[in-house]
């Protein structure tokens, strides 16, 4: 493959970017925006469709940003390549309709729009994790304008939150990817593996990788880092909340994968650490989610949820040692899985709030009743997700699920305890639950239920072309459930050797009973949660909805909120001041002793200007003239003096 | 051609004081002398470099020794330059600035000389020279401070030139020793120093000595515990003042450092005693206090202010690891950090210039009134940070690991975390600005167009793509910096 070729892919959105300067008619920007998304599309799909694993070369800028780049295809990246052009479609398709109703600052967003679509590319055909920490950065912050697009309070907040993490998170990554450079002398993805291989304090090590976790699970909204997640995701407009949620949390994922897979291989505290976090990510998102009455926060919180079940792949990948090729795949299609779905789900979404211009489920219900181009794509979407047969999430989640259900019989084979991975089947199996608990609650009442309110519709609902990709990729989403083998069998097969896996030998019978037992238990808990459950606590009786959980209790206002941003500075801040005044306190005392009269300096009450002038010095005046006062420096001399003579 | 050197040192200073000689009071025939004198300086001071290179030449020869010469070497090339391109942008930018300052033609005057004597300070071949060249720099630079004379810039100045005066007659303690003495063998600046081998039980003494000079020294480049004076003095000056001073003056002070450690007692003298360790542990204190100190504080020059303590820091740091890669690290933190810091400065003047706001609090929504000058800012404030694509981040990164291949193994660890940590504390009251101003809704009514005019925003608008053009291809910036650090023996 020409070197060229590939590195135009990468830069050329980032410098697409600067086109909304020199263009005035954003209606031109979109376009263009459009058939570059097309152009990579095809270009992803061409390289993944003639990827094979001996002709990958490393492509390197070695001047580039002072540390170099480096850039290679391998199977994971150019499926995730795929998939981030394909939200990239999606979404500035619908963006071309989205931005009618408030065209705002719509060059600015189209600026930063393109700019994170190179990143993102970039990122996930990293060589190496410094190259992958230079596209994070820029990722990062070109995706703070899309949040904070709306400029209202709650994405100002959401954004704030996001910046901080963005920036926490990054230079965190970057401590760890520093230290993993001075221990290992690596920091080649490929080459790490065998780099720590010797590397005997494991302790350090351990810190060392959760170091550069740290930024990739932020950035990814695991446990305990996801308060920016459900706020973020829903300020930003539509097609950005679809590009957020589809694949730039799928970025930390990428980290969690390169840290677990390569720095720690096979290290059981770790794989055990990263599952106990996708375990509680999981499920606490898939409550989050059920108690939700917002539309586009439900959709977040679900993307949560599903990144849980994603790093529980992750986890369980190391877990299973030589056994793992089930939760590698389970892993890998879950994340293909989850872009398409949620790319589907926020444009439906887009589409109900530029009708509506809300999202509160209690004012937008009934809005899909007879539109059936929005029925049928939000609710194939909907049926993916849940993990239903014949639709793509449940050939991932029945993956996913195999792999716990194999860590247990193999703990069984030895002998051991497996009251641990048992309770996280039945946890897995309950999240399932309320996740067909959450979407059959959204689908009931965006469809079923009558409007409580006219809307006025002006044009059509939606654009042909937006209705024409959702179809397509809703399509798609049902034909890879389908026929499994032909399709998504294939694309996991392309990653194993990134997921450090060999590739399935046999086929694994998707439709068998067994198989089929996990969602249908899933099934079942989601009808009990929804039809009875859900009477009772987050549907009133006169059928309206409330969030019976208090929006204020959550791990980012209890803990990293005051803990961030007023105690650290806080202790901090005495700390600075008192070194800052230091020097300031010692001219003050030297002075007072011997010009007694001397004023005390302006500057040294910073911006309070009444110490200044008279009240202090008059004070101190009195003082220094008084007999105690001389008194006390006979004392002092004193006793200097007596302790000179001692010493001496 | 060796006259050249002299030239670009007097020649700054005799078009200066064209200004009060001829009386020149009207502003525009003020600034157009200005803008000429400066690139005309600008001009001879890269002619200088390039013809002169290698080459010295004594001015004059006072008994006792002394002598004032100079001399081009690599640093020299570098300082000169930079000292010549940021002034020429900054004295374009202060046009429009003064406007609303006044007195013009007094503040051009002291601006052009203070000009020749950091050429001089550049130039120096011997410490006698140096410590001139620093003390008619200071002095200069006090009537910048003091320009509005307001009571807080009288006050201000003041500090300044307490400070000034203690840290240069401490340094001039060392220079004193060192040349008043047999301890050196060669009277001027030599890569490696030239300390006699056999000093015996002179060293302690010695060690002492290079101590009290690299702390006074370090008083110019706001190093704990001197440092008291560059928050109050920096904001103070008017913007462009604000900006050299930051940007430039003060690194004045490392530079000095640097020519004590490397080119009068050497490394080797300090590796490893108490002396290299008190100074890292100072420069790491610094380094975080200064960053504390601008999160916590709510005027925005102020603000910028504290972040140079805290920036010029990483600098020391670097110069202080006594290595190589500290050494690198700290040279593009001085290049960087100076275009950085001008540009943040400048913007900051842009704001007060236009709108009279001062706090941080009070620039929420301005972004929509002014989106170049917060553009510019933002990117600034980025390098400041070390974000990749800009040049801060590549300082940032030979710093941090240079801190991981120390001589004290907890020392330089701590530095490498407290380095971490300040770039967290510079993200947060930094883009904490950009933020406010870009993103959200302004309180009250704020001018609909208040962006300035073309004279402001284009110098800044140079600095930063400096700042960006080279973070993103070092490569020249990396041969200079090669070239520099193959010619001070490390």
């Amino acid at each position: 493959m020409n070197s060229s070729v590939l590195l135009l892919m990468i830069f050329a959105p980032m410098l697409l970017g600067f086109l909304p300067v020199f263009v005035k008619n954003t209606k031109i920007i979109n376009t263009v925006m459009v058939v570059c998304a097309v152009a990579e599309l095809a270009l992803c799909i061409y390289l993944l469709l003639t990827y094979n694993t001996t002709d990958a070369q490393v492509i390197a800028i070695p001047w580039f940003a002072g540390m170099g780049i480096g850039i290679k295809i391998t199977g994971f990246g150019i499926l995730q390549a795929v998939a981030t052009s394909l939200i990239w479609v999606g979404s500035s398709v619908f963006s071309d309709e989205y931005f009618d109703h408030a065209p705002r600052n719509l060059r600015r967003y189209y600026v930063f729009w393109s700019i994170t679509f190179g990143a993102t590319l970039g990122m996930f055909l990293a060589n190496d994790l410094f190259t992958v920490f230079i596209f994070f950065e820029i990722m990062s912050f070109a995706s703070y304008p899309l949040v904070v697009h709306n400029q209202d309070d709650a994405s100002i907040k959401a954004g704030n939150s996001y910046l901080s993490i963005a920036v926490i998170g990054g230079l965190v990554t970057l401590t760890g990817i520093f230290i993993l450079d001075h221990f290992a002398g690596t920091v080649v993805i490929d080459e790490i593996a065998a780099a720590v291989a010797g590397f005997e304090d494991a302790d350090r090590l351990f810190i060392v990788a959760f170091l550069i976790f740290f930024g990739f699970a932020a950035k990814a909204g695991m446990f305990p880092l996801n308060g920016w997640l459900p706020k973020a995701h829903p300020a930003a407009p539509a097609p950005a909340s679809a590009a957020l949620s589809g694949i730039l949390i799928k970025t930390g994922i990428f980290g969690a994968i390169v840290v677990t897979s390569r720095v720690m291989q096979g290290n059981e505290k770790w794989a055990m650490m990263v599952l106990v976090i996708g375990i509680i990510t999981m499920f606490l998102g898939a409550l989050c989610a059920f108690m939700s009455v917002n539309l586009k926060e439900t959709l977040a919180y679900s993307s949560m949820s599903q990144i849980g079940f994603i790093v529980i792949g992750v986890a369980m990948t190391q877990m299973l040692g030589e056994h793992g090729t089930i939760a590698a795949y389970g892993t890998v299609l879950h994340m293909i899985n989850h872009t398409m779905i949620k790319l589907v789900l926020f444009t439906c979404a887009g589409i109900v709030y530029q009708n509506t211009h809300s999202l509160n489920l209690n004012e937008i219900q009934g809005f899909g009743k007879g539109k059936k181009v929005l029925t049928l794509c939000f609710g194939t979407a909907a049926l993916g997700i849940m993990g239903v047969p014949f639709f793509n999430g449940y050939i991932s989640k029945t993956l996913l699920h195999e792999a716990i259900v194999e860590k247990i019989h193999l703990l069984h084979d030895v002998h051991a305890a497996t009251g641990f991975f048992q309770s996280a089947e039945v946890i897995f199996l309950i999240s399932g639950g309320f996740t067909v608990a959450y979407m059959t609650k959204l689908f009931i009442c965006l469809f079923v239920k009558n409007p409580t309110k006219e809307w006025h519709i002006h044009k059509a609902y939606v654009s042909g072309k937006t209705s024409v990709v959702i179809s397509i990729v809703a399509v798609v989403i049902f034909v890879f459930g389908a026929l499994p083998h032909n399709t998504m069998d294939k694309l996991a097969a392309i990653s194993s050797e990134f997921m450090g896996v060999h590739p399935l030998e046999h086929e694994v019978a998707y439709f068998s009973w067994v198989n089929l037992k996990g969602a249908v238990i899933s099934l079942a808990i989601g009808s009990v949660l929804y039809f009875v459950v859900a009477q009772f606590t987050v549907i009133t009786k006169d059928k309206k909805y409330i969030n019976p959980w208090n929006q204020n209790i959550c791990v980012e206002n209890l803990i990293w909120k005051p803990l961030i941003f007023k105690l650290l500075p806080f202790v901090l801040g005495f700390i600075g001041r008192v070194i800052d005044k230091f020097t300031d306190v010692f001219l003050l005392v030297f002075r007072k002793i011997f010009m007694r009269n001397a004023k005390i300096p302006y500057t040294f009450f910073e911006g309070k200007k009444t110490h200044k002038e008279e009240g202090i010095p008059d004070m101190a005046f009195h003082v220094t003239e008084s007999l105690a006062y001389s008194l006390l420096l006979f004392g002092v001399g004193f006793v200097i003096m007596v302790i000179y003579l001692f010493v001496a | 051609m060796e006259f050249l050197i002299l030239f670009t040192v007097a020649l700054p200073v005799l078009l200066g004081l064209v200004i009060p000689l001829s009386k020149m009071r009207d502003r525009d025939r003020v600034h157009l002398h200005a803008r000429v004198s400066l690139s005309a300086i600008a001009i001879v001071t890269v002619l200088n470099n390039i013809i002169n290179f290698g080459k010295g030449c004594t001015a004059l020869i006072l008994p006792m020794g002394l002598s004032l010469s100079f001399y081009v070497d690599w640093f020299s090339v570098m300082f000169s330059v930079l000292f010549t391109t940021i002034w020429c942008l900054v004295g374009f930018y202060a046009k429009e600035y003064l406007k609303h300052e006044g007195l013009d033609n007094r503040f051009m005057c002291f601006y052009l000389i203070a000009l020749g004597c950091l050429n001089g300070v550049a130039y120096a071949h011997n410490p006698f020279t140096f410590y001139t060249a620093f003390e008619a720099m200071t002095l200069t630079s006090f009537a910048l401070v003091l320009h509005s004379q307001t009571k807080e810039s009288i006050a201000a100045a003041k500090q300044y030139i307490y400070y000034s005066i203690f840290g240069a007659l401490s340094g001039l303690i060392g220079i004193m020793a060192f040349y008043g003495s047999d301890l050196v063998k060669v009277k001027s600046f030599v890569p490696g120093g030239s300390l006699v081998q056999e000093l015996g039980g002179r060293m302690p003494l010695v060690l002492v000595v290079v101590f009290i000079s690299i702390i006074g020294f370090s008083c110019k480049a706001g190093m704990f515990p001197m440092h008291a004076w560059l928050p109050v003095a920096h904001p103070e000056a008017p913007a462009p003042a604000s900006a050299v001073l930051s940007g430039l003056i003060a690194k004045t002070g490392v530079f000095a450092i640097i020519r004590i450690i490397y080119y009068v007692v050497g490394p080797q003298t300090i590796r490893g005693t108490w002396v290299h360790q008190v100074l890292l542990v100072l420069a790491i204190i610094t380094i975080f206090m200064g960053s504390m100190m601008a999160y916590k504080e709510k005027v925005l020059k102020r603000r910028l202010a504290y972040s140079s303590v805290s920036q010029i820091s990483y600098a020391l740091f670097g110069v202080f690891m006594l290595n190589r890669v500290g050494m690198t690290g700290a040279i593009l933190q001085i290049i960087f950090h100076a275009f950085a810091k001008t540009s943040l400065f400048l913007c900051a003047g842009s704001i007060i210039y236009k709108t009279h706001k001062t706090k941080v609090s009070q620039l929420a929504g301005l972004g929509k009134a002014m989106p170049v000058t917060f553009a510019l800012f933002t990117i600034a404030a980025m390098s400041l940070v070390g974000v990749p694509l800009t040049g801060g981040f590549e300082s940032k990164y030979y710093l941090a690991l240079s801190a991981l291949n120390g001589t004290f193994d907890v020392l330089e660890f701590t530095g490498f975390i407290v380095i971490m940590i300040s770039a967290l504390l510079t993200g947060g009251y930094l883009f904490s600005i950009s933020a406010k101003a870009l993103f959200t809704k302004a309180d009250e009514e704020i001018c609909e167009k208040c962006e300035t005019g073309k004279t402001m925003y284009v110098p800044i608008a140079i600095l930063v793509s400096v700042i960006l053009v080279f973070g993103i291809w070092p490569v020249p910036i990396r041969f200079l910096v090669e070239n520099l650090i193959a010619t001070m023996g490390l």
